[in-house]
C-alpha cells in the first residue's frame, strides 16, 4: 500500500472523525437501553421480548441494518472530499511525482478509505451488537450478512465520490454527486409505479436501462434484511450494483491518467 | 550520461475560452547530464513549472519527447531516481515533519530501517530536527521549505528538480539550503534547479536555459553568459597617456590613470593591444574579461528576445 493506508489512518485522526463516531456510538447505545426500557413496559403487559420480535419481523436486526445504513450515510460524507484533498493544487504534485502509477495510487486510495472507514464501521456495529446482545441476550449471526452488504454499499458509494472527485477536484460536488445518486435511486425503485403512469415505451425502456445501470444501496439493504430473515434473495441489486461500481472506477482511472495538473 | 533529455518538446493547454490556447512550452530541447546542476530562468509564466511537471508526468505534453535516464515520464520507475520539492507546496497537513518523511519514502518502496536511518540524517541536515513532531500546518514557509527539501531527497535520488527551493527562507537559511545542495553537487547528483534568485543559481549552476514564453531563448554555461567576451578591464600604469586602436581591432570605451576598458572586435585581438601599450613602454599588471551578473546578462536576454519578437 506503500503508506497509503497509514496516511489514510493519520488524515481520519486528524480530521476528529473519530468523535462523530464515537457520539454515534453512545447514541446508538443510549438508542438500545432506552428501546429495552420500552420493551419492559411491554412485558409488564404480558408480552414477552421472543413473541413481540416475531410479531415485528426481527426489530432488533432490522434495528442494527438501519444503524449500519446510517454509519456508510457518515463514512460517505467524511470521506466525499478526501480524493479531491489529494488532487488539490500543490498537493497533487508531491503524490504524482513519486515512482508510482495513477492508477495504483488511485486504488489504493480508495482501497485505504474503504478498508480504514469500514473497519471503523465495523467496530463501531460490533460495540452495539454485543451491546445489544447483553440488553437483550440475543446474538443473531445474521449481523455478518448485514455488516457485507453494508460494506459493499460503502465500496458503490465510494465509486462515486471518486469519480466526481477526479472529474471536479471538489469535495463538495463528490458529496452532491452521492446525494443525486441517492435520490435517482430512491425514486427508480419504483420503477414499475412509475412505469405504469407513464404510457411510452420508450421511456419506459429509459427508466429500466437507468434502474439497472444505477446502484441500488437501499436495495441491497433490503436484501441484508431478507438475507436475515431467512427469505429468498434477489441478488440482482447487488450484482449489478457491484458491476456498476467497477466500471465506473475503471472510467474514474482512465480519467485520471488522462489529466493535467 | 544523460539523466534529463528532452526533445521538441511542446505543452499546449486548451483553455476552450476565446482568448485561446495557451502555449507553456514550445518545442523545447535540451539535455542535463549526471553531476550538473543546471538552472532554469525566465519571467513567471515562461513555463519552467510546466517542465517539471511534464518530466514528472504531472502534466502530459501535447507533442515531443521527454525522458529521465532513458524512461518516458509516463513509466512510473523514471521516478526512481528523482525527488521533487514543488513550488507553493501543501503537504498533507495531517502529517508531521517526520511523518511526512516516511510516507515520502514508503511511496519509493523504502524499509523501516532505511526509512529511520535517512529520516534522522536529513532532517539534521535541513535544520528540522528540532520540529519532527510538530504537524506541517504549523510549519513557517521556510521551515516548509527545509522540510519539502527533505522530502525530495528522502530516497538519496541521483536528480534533484526544486522548484524555488529558498522561497520565503530567511538569509541564513538560504546559505544552509545552498550548502545543503553544493553537498548533493559534490556527491556526483544533479540538481535542476528553478528560481528567480539569480544570485543563487550564478553561484551555483554549471549551465542555465532561459526561458521565455515557452521557448529556450538561450541555453549555456553560467561562464558564457556573465563575461563580455568583447570587453577587457587592463590595468597599467596609464598616467595621462592617451592610447589609440585601429576600429578594425577594437576601440576604447574608457581611460583612466590605473587602466583602461578595451572592447575589441575579436578576442586575439587582446594580444594587440598588449603589444601595443608594451611598446609604450606602459607596464600592465592584469588583463580580465569584464564580467556581468547572471541578473543583468538574464535582463538583457529577456530585453533582447522581446525587441525581436513581432
Amino acid at each position: 500500500m506503500r503508506g497509503i493506508l497509514t496516511d489514510c489512518i493519520a488524515e481520519m485522526v486528524d480530521r476528529k472523525v473519530l468523535w462523530i463516531f464515537a457520539v454515534v456510538t453512545v447514541i446508538g447505545i443510549l438508542s438500545v437501553v432506552v428501546s429495552r426500557s420500552i420493551e419492559m413496559q411491554f412485558q409488564s403487559e404480558g408480552m414477552d421480548f421472543q413473541q413481540m420480535n416475531e410479531m415485528l419481523g426481527n426489530p432488533l436486526m432490522k434495528g442494527y441494518n438501519s444503524f449500519m445504513y446510517f454509519l456508510v450515510f457518515l463514512s460517505v460524507l467524511a470521506t466525499a472530499g478526501l480524493v479531491p484533498n489529494m488532487l488539490a493544487r500543490g498537493r497533487v504534485d508531491f503524490y504524482l511525482s513519486k515512482p508510482l502509477s495513477r492508477k495504483a495510487l488511485l486504488l489504493n486510495k480508495v482501497f485505504a478509505i474503504w478498508v480504514v472507514y469500514g473497519a471503523i464501521m465495523v467496530l463501531v456495529m460490533l460495540i452495539e451488537f454485543v451491546v445489544g446482545g447483553l440488553v437483550y441476550g440475543m446474538y443473531d449471526s445474521g449481523i455478518v450478512y448485514i455488516i457485507l452488504t453494508n460494506l459493499l454499499a460503502f465500496f458503490l458509494w465510494l465509486s462515486v465520490t471518486t469519480f466526481a472527485g477526479v472529474l471536479s477536484g471538489s469535495g463538495a460536488m463528490s458529496m452532491m454527486a452521492a446525494f443525486l445518486v441517492w435520490v435517482l435511486q430512491k425514486i427508480l425503485a419504483f420503477h414499475n409505479g412509475i412505469k405504469e403512469l407513464i404510457d411510452a415505451p420508450i421511456v419506459e425502456k429509459i427508466i429500466d436501462g437507468l434502474y439497472y445501470i444505477v446502484p441500488k444501496t437501499g436495495e441491497i439493504s433490503d436484501l441484508a434484511d431478507s438475507l436475515v430473515a431467512g427469505d429468498s434473495v434477489d441478488w440482482m441489486p447487488l450484482y449489478s450494483s457491484l458491476a456498476f461500481a467497477v466500471v465506473l472506477l475503471y472510467v474514474t482511472i482512465c480519467l485520471f491518467n488522462r489529466k493535467d495538473y | 550520461m544523460t539523466v534529463i533529455d528532452v526533445q521538441d518538446l511542446t505543452k499546449v493547454y486548451r483553455t476552450g475560452m476565446r482568448k485561446g490556447d495557451i502555449v507553456a512550452l514550445d518545442s523545447v530541447s535540451l539535455s542535463i547530464g549526471m553531476g550538473e546542476i543546471f538552472g532554469l530562468l525566465g519571467p513567471n509564466g515562461a513555463g519552467k513549472t510546466t517542465l517539471f511537471k511534464v518530466l514528472l508526468g504531472i502534466t502530459q505534453a501535447t507533442s515531443g519527447e521527454a525522458s529521465l535516464f532513458g524512461r518516458p515520464p509516463s513509466d512510473p520507475k523514471s521516478r526512481l531516481q528523482v525527488g521533487y520539492l514543488p513550488e507553493n507546496h501543501r503537504f498533507p497537513f495531517h502529517l508531521t515533519g517526520l511523518g511526512l518523511l516516511e510516507f515520502s519514502a514508503r511511496m519509493y518502496g523504502m524499509s523501516q530501517s532505511e526509512i529511520d536511518q535517512r529520516s534522522e540524517e536529513l532532517l539534521e541536515l535541513v535544520g528540522m530536527a528540532r520540529w519532527v513532531d510538530t504537524k506541517i500546518s504549523k510549519y513557517s514557509k521556510g521551515m516548509g521549505q527545509r522540510i519539502g527539501l527533505a522530502q525530495a531527497m528522502i530516497s538519496d535520488p541521483d536528480v534533484l528538480l526544486l522548484d524555488e527551493p529558498t522561497d520565503g527562507v530567511d538569509p541564513v537559511g538560504k546559505i544552509e539550503i545552498r550548502k545543503v545542495l553544493e553537498r548533493i553537487r559534490s556527491d556526483g547528483k544533479s540538481i535542476v534547479l528553478n528560481s528567480h534568485l539569480l544570485s543563487e543559481v550564478e553561484s551555483m549552476a554549471d549551465r542555465v536555459a532561459i526561458l521565455s514564453k515557452g521557448r529556450i531563448i538561450k541555453i549555456s554555461s553560467v561562464e558564457d553568459l556573465t563575461s563580455r567576451k568583447s570587453q577587457y578591464d587592463i590595468e597599467a600604469d596609464m598616467g595621462s597617456r592617451l592610447i589609440e586602436i585601429p576600429p578594425e581591432i577594437g576601440k576604447v570605451v574608457v581611460v583612466t590613470a590605473r587602466g583602461m576598458t578595451v572592447e575589441l572586435t575579436k578576442r586575439d585581438n587582446v594580444n594587440y593591444v598588449i603589444d601595443h601599450l608594451r611598446m609604450k613602454k606602459i607596464s600592465i599588471y592584469s588583463v580580465t574579461p569584464v564580467k556581468v551578473s547572471l541578473e543583468q546578462s538574464f535582463i538583457e536576454t529577456i530585453t533582447e528576445d522581446a525587441e525581436s519578437q513581432p
